[in-house]
């Protein structure tokens, strides 16, 4: 296909990444200090509090439904102690989705609200998919499906221009629109993101989930069996969360379910198996709107 | 493959007809309702592999929307995936064409609607690519949704006036009760009337 599409290079990178909405240094820190297993939640407690609205955001979320506490938290030094480190890390990383993420991405015919409803859905999806897998990492599969559209902030100024281009090559390759974007624009939307979350140092595992999360298959570093089905699950979370509509673009379904990936790694994924997850998967939509909720 | 008939291109985007209405209700995935209000105007957005399907009687101007999920009911009886937190079904029969179609006609029937006088539209049904699985094609959900609602609705005696099936960009569409006029939008698409 022959294409006039712009194409990014390094150096367009470089200076898309300084257009990027700001992110607040506590969040960063707090996403740094919560991959050490060792942090104490006094030490958490005092980071989140430099920040008075992450706290009133956090202590709100914490005692929202979604986590059905049995009595009220009223400090982040409970919070930690109670919901314990994964479960706050979530939390962290879904209000950096909410911040980054809740606009309008107009190249690919997102209002406002879209694309995080789709970073929240997908993200609650893939906790679910963990449950039910019986992974036990429920509250990681969250925090790495939450940021997995983050490269769609850059890219859709590339796509409005070319969409038609890049429609027409993902029919005809099949190979989905995220292959399309690499091919007339440079790089697509998860290469885009790998860069986002190299730059503000998100765990490696965040980094594969964004990079692959459309086609887990093409991953070729050798990562752990944890690693492999988390990617997995959110790979899954996102194409489910496509076929239930939620968060869509005008790239809509332009993407393709890796199945020999998923079968590879223990999903099973025949019509019952699908069929079974999209009603479970149906039956969190209170949960969704309980987070969404708290978190805005 | 897209299957549309013929229709007309609205004036109107979508978002123009949706400004023009003072109610409107959503129906969400796994939803019907029925209306016999003229008043009454029903929305759906974003529907992908689910199937959104309209019922309209042009003689009573009764009419309702289900927006199913799923072809049918009958693989929950046959369940082998295993997970170990079994769905309570009683919660998701309205998800299934074979079980939310005939519902809603039972609603419409109620509020008067005869099958002679009743048309059908069905909105939605595309579908994801796949890369390997050499286990069938699981994904083509939506294709069964569109095949399963017209089995269900031929054997329930109602005929089918217009589909807007298949494809991979998610569809909007609009339904006034009042004078039966529905508007579809593929996402970054025109916007159709299609009655």
């Amino acid at each position: 296909m022959v294409s006039t599409a712009k194409k990014l290079t390094l150096e367009s990178i470089t200076e898309e990444l300084t257009k990027l909405p700001s992110v607040p240094d506590v969040i960063l820190k707090l996403s740094q200090m919560l991959e050490n297993p060792d942090v104490t939640a006094d030490e958490l407690g005092q980071v989140i509090q430099l920040d008075p609205q992450l706290t009133a955001q956090m202590l709100r979320a914490s005692n929202s439904a979604y986590y059905a506490l049995p009595r009220e938290i009223s400090s982040m030094k409970e919070a930690v102690a109670i919901l314990g480190q994964k479960a706050l890390k979530a939390q962290v990383y879904a209000i950096l989705s909410h911040k980054m993420l809740n606009r309008q991405i107009a190249g690919y015919g997102l209002a406002k609200g879209d694309l995080w409803n789709s970073a929240l859905t997908g993200a609650v999806y893939a906790k679910k998919i963990a449950t039910l897998y019986d992974f036990k990492e429920s509250d990681t599969a969250f925090t790495v499906a939450v940021l997995r559209d983050i490269g769609k902030l850059i890219l859709h100024e590339y796509v409005g221009d070319v969409f038609k281009d890049l429609e027409a090559q993902a029919l005809e390759s099949k190979q989905g629109f995220d292959e399309a974007e690499r091919q007339l624009l440079g790089f697509s939307h998860s290469e885009l993101g790998e860069v986002i979350g190299k730059k503000w140092n998100f765990p490696e595992r965040m980094i594969y989930a964004i990079r692959y999360h459309h086609k887990p298959s093409d991953m070729k570093e050798k990562v752990s069996d944890d690693v492999y089905q988390l990617l997995g699950i959110v790979h899954l979370a996102d194409a489910l969360c496509m076929m239930l509509g939620h968060g869509m673009g005008n790239d809509g379904l332009l993407y393709a379910i890796d199945l020999d990936y998923l079968n590879a790694h223990g999903f099973n994924i025949d019509a019952n198996t699908l069929q079974e997850l999209m009603l479970h998967l149906h039956a969190c939509q209170g949960e969704v709107k309980t987070l969404n909720e708290s978190i805005k | 493959m897209i299957q549309t008939q013929s229709h007309t291109t609205s004036n109107l985007d979508l978002a123009d007809v949706l400004k023009q209405i003072s109610s409107i209700e959503e129906i969400e995935i796994g939803d019907f309702q029925a209306s016999s209000m003229s008043k009454t105007n029903y929305y759906v957005k974003n529907v992908t592999t689910g199937l959104c399907v309209i019922m309209y009687d042009t003689h009573a101007h009764v009419g309702g929307m289900a927006y199913i999920m799923l072809p049918d009911s009958e693989f929950q009886q046959t369940q082998t995936t295993g997970f170990k937190k079994p769905l309570d079904d009683t919660a998701f029969k309205a998800c299934y064409a074979d079980i939310a179609l005939p519902k809603l006609w039972e609603h419409l029937q109620g509020l008067g609607a005869s099958s002679e006088n009743t048309q059908c539209v069905l909105i939605g049904g595309s579908q994801l690519f796949t890369f390997g699985g050499g286990r069938g094609n699981p994904l083509n959900i939506g294709a069964r949704n569109a095949i399963t609602a017209r089995t269900t609705l031929a054997r329930m005696g109602l005929s089918i006036k217009h589909t807007e099936v298949g494809g991979n960009r998610p569809r909007n569409a609009v339904f006034m009760l009042a004078d039966g006029r529905i508007f579809v939008q593929m996402k970054g698409g025109e916007t159709i009337q299609i009655m």
